[in-house]
């Protein structure tokens, strides 16, 4: 038997059993949705429309539509990519780098985590496509036999690179997601009471029962595939800093970029797992398998990461000094003290100094105040990608090809649009599917919860009704 | 009907049924399925499965999916339609390693995840389970084939003898009632 210490916080709280676990996750797909849904959904569809009527305009008039120009060449369109790539990180370093690292406290959070990681990286997946500028001629970027030539993808690119991490990312993400989700799908299944959602759930399940066999299979294929979606969402993020490093604009021309690059992308994804996690913990009643102490342990992630990037940021100061090259010099001096100093600052403010307040355990354990810093680390990481991407292009180097780039009502309608999408498709996932894995966290019940924290203080003579002893946990 | 083949003994915590399939298995006395609403860590060594050969049928197709990438690469580059760029190799090893990486991942992720379903059967059905649906919701169920040798009432003995509540027949999925009365409370 897996024994755990005294001191360790309660994972489950509220004294729940097996049943109640199944009631409280699997009732939340059985009722009705609440009229706060309803209303989220329409906003969120509202977003969407809008960023498909700009979709439609960047198509149908062409990339013109964009304030984009010979020099500026990437624009809002790339930020926003590389934004929700990497917002889709942390829900894979929850679901597989913890699993592997056998944090238990993911177990709370994973599925909602991986269900952020595949909305995010659809959002990402269209704006390259929509910046073809003829999307349906996508299929250009896959290598096949064709009446061209044939003409081949270049393999030595970035960009084709690019291709196969995210659509290999999203393959793999999607099946780890369904995959853990079937044995409570099945649960679902077993307790619907209508013939559609019976119909539906059980064609979703397929056929799970939760013999031995069957789990002793699931728990060494989630094992092995969280071991390959390790070194892949470290790759997914390497590979989008390529698209950067390895060009020949002064600021992106840095081998800091890959490591770099996947911190950042931690710390904005966990940003966003927060700010779902504490809407959804607060709207759908989740906060005994959501508690305090999973928001600090994804607050002190958020410290690692935020101090890995802050350091990056300076690392890439010193060594345009130190490069000794005009060019590199002049990057980083246009990016603090340039026309766009004001984004430069806003990206420091947000994801450098902001996140060392969460050193403060007070402040790593309060929800209004993480749910604040969730978003100032959001726009802060924003603007880190839109420092990199349109001020090192905007001043190149030649002064007579400099221009100053301003994002057109498009490009910001179809950032407006992604968010709707985002939110949207999240919103459907919280009512149809089950948030928190429910097999996992009965799973943890008995060595985690809080009944099983009470019984090893008895054994400890830790008398019942004190305070947990507060260690640096 | 199921029923007549199978005897079921029921339980509500893993410890106790972990204690029981190994005190029923001592004797050399077979179960045939165990059922559970979550992974009972133990499980594997008390039933004494055999372990799961998926990960190195993964790893193999893995390795095959790498391998075909390479030579697609390698064969398009080198013999389809050679470029020379900047006097560089025509086949440029390092520059192939992100997509066979990511290939490679890709056809390993896909083979777990069909060789499982393979391997498990799984296939939409909805109606699966043999004797009651809180199988996934919090009970613990052992079934016991019946034989010549063993009859019911010998498994009865054993399953009884080791704290199980026999199931008689099939439950089934709570009434409307009392689902309603649930989520009210």
């Amino acid at each position: 038997m897996f024994i755990e210490s005294a001191i360790r916080p309660a994972l489950v709280t509220g004294k729940k059993s097996y049943h109640d676990v199944t009631v409280d996750i699997a009732g939340g797909v059985e009722g009705t949705a609440s009229k706060i849904w309803f209303a989220a959904i329409t906003v969120t569809l509202l977003a969407l429309l809008w960023g498909l009527y700009c979709m439609t305009l960047t198509v149908w008039d062409g990339i013109g539509t964009f304030g984009l120009n010979r020099t500026v060449g990437w624009g809002w369109c790339i930020t926003n990519f590389v934004w929700w790539i990497g917002i889709g990180h942390a829900g894979t370093l929850i679901s597989a780098v913890l699993l592997l690292f056998r944090q238990r406290w993911r177990t709370g959070v994973n599925r909602s985590a991986e269900a952020m990681t595949i909305f995010a990286v659809m959002c990402a997946g269209l704006f390259p496509i929509i910046h073809m500028g003829r999307p349906w001629m996508a299929f250009f970027i896959f290598p096949y036999p064709n009446t061209r030539g044939p003409v081949w993808p270049n393999f030595n690119s970035p960009l084709f690179w690019d291709v196969t991490a995210i659509s290999t990312y999203f393959t793999i993400s999607l099946l780890f997601w369904y995959m853990g989700m079937i044995p409570d799908l099945a649960t679902i299944r077993d307790r619907a009471v209508t013939k559609i959602r019976r119909a539906v759930y059980g064609t979703l399940a397929m056929g799970w029962k939760g013999t031995a066999r069957h789990w002793h299979r699931h728990e060494i294929v989630s094992l092995h595939l969280a071991g390959i979606a390790t070194p892949l969402v470290l790759s997914v993020h390497s590979v989008v800093s390529f698209d950067f490093a390895t060009t020949v604009i002064p600021g992106w021309h840095t081998t800091i970029f890959p490591p770099y690059f996947v911190a950042g992308a931690i710390f904005s994804g966990f940003a966003m797992v927060l700010t779902l996690m504490l809407i959804a913990r607060k709207t759908m009643n989740l906060k005994n398998y959501i508690t305090v102490d999973h928001v600090e342990s994804m607050n002190k992630i958020i410290i690692l990461t935020g101090t890995i990037v802050g350091v990056a940021y300076i690392s890439e100061l010193f060594t345009a000094w130190y490069s000794g090259s005009f060019y590199e010099q002049f990057a980083f001096t246009n990016r603090a003290m340039g026309s766009y100093w004001w984004a430069y600052w806003i990206m420091m403010t947000c994801n450098v100094l902001s996140p060392q307040l969460f050193w403060f355990k007070k402040l790593r354990r309060n929800i209004g105040f993480t749910f604040f810093m969730s978003i100032v680390i959001n726009v802060g990481m924003w603007f880190e990608r839109f420092v990199i991407i349109p001020l090192s292009l905007s001043k190149d180097y030649l002064i007579s090809s400099w221009a100053p780039y301003q994002a057109s009502f498009v490009e910001i309608g179809i950032f407006i649009g992604t968010l709707g999408l985002f939110f949207t498709c999240f919103l459907l996932f919280c009512k149809f599917l089950p948030v928190v894995a429910i097999a996992e966290v009965k799973h943890i019940l008995k060595t985690s919860g809080d009944e099983a924290r009470d019984k090893s203080e008895k054994m400890n003579g830790i008398p019942e009704g004190a305070e947990r002893p507060v260690v640096n946990n | 009907m199921t029923e007549n083949k199978f005897v079921y003994g029921e339980y509500d915590d893993e410890h106790i049924l972990l204690d029981a399939i190994r005190k029923i298995r001592k004797d050399g006395t077979d179960i045939s399925e165990v059922y559970s609403p979550f992974a009972v860590h133990g499980m594997e060594d008390a039933l004494g499965l055999r372990m799961t050969r998926i990960p190195i049928a993964a790893f193999l197709l893995g390795m095959t999916g790498g391998i075909c990438m390479f030579a697609f690469m390698a064969w398009i580059f080198g013999i389809n339609w050679p470029i020379n760029i900047g006097g560089k190799p025509f086949i440029p090893l390092p520059a192939f390693v992100p997509p066979l990486f990511e290939f490679t991942v890709l056809t390993t992720g896909v083979s777990l995840f069909v060789l499982l379903f393979h391997t498990c059967k799984l296939l939409p059905s909805v109606d699966v389970h043999p004797i009651s649906t809180d199988l996934t919701d919090d009970k613990f169920v052992i079934e016991m084939k019946i034989t010549k040798e063993m009859t019911i009432q010998k498994i009865e003995t054993i399953l009884k003898g080791v704290g199980a509540n026999i199931l008689k027949t099939k439950k089934d999925k709570k009434t409307k009632e009392e689902e309603t009365k649930e989520l009210e409370a």
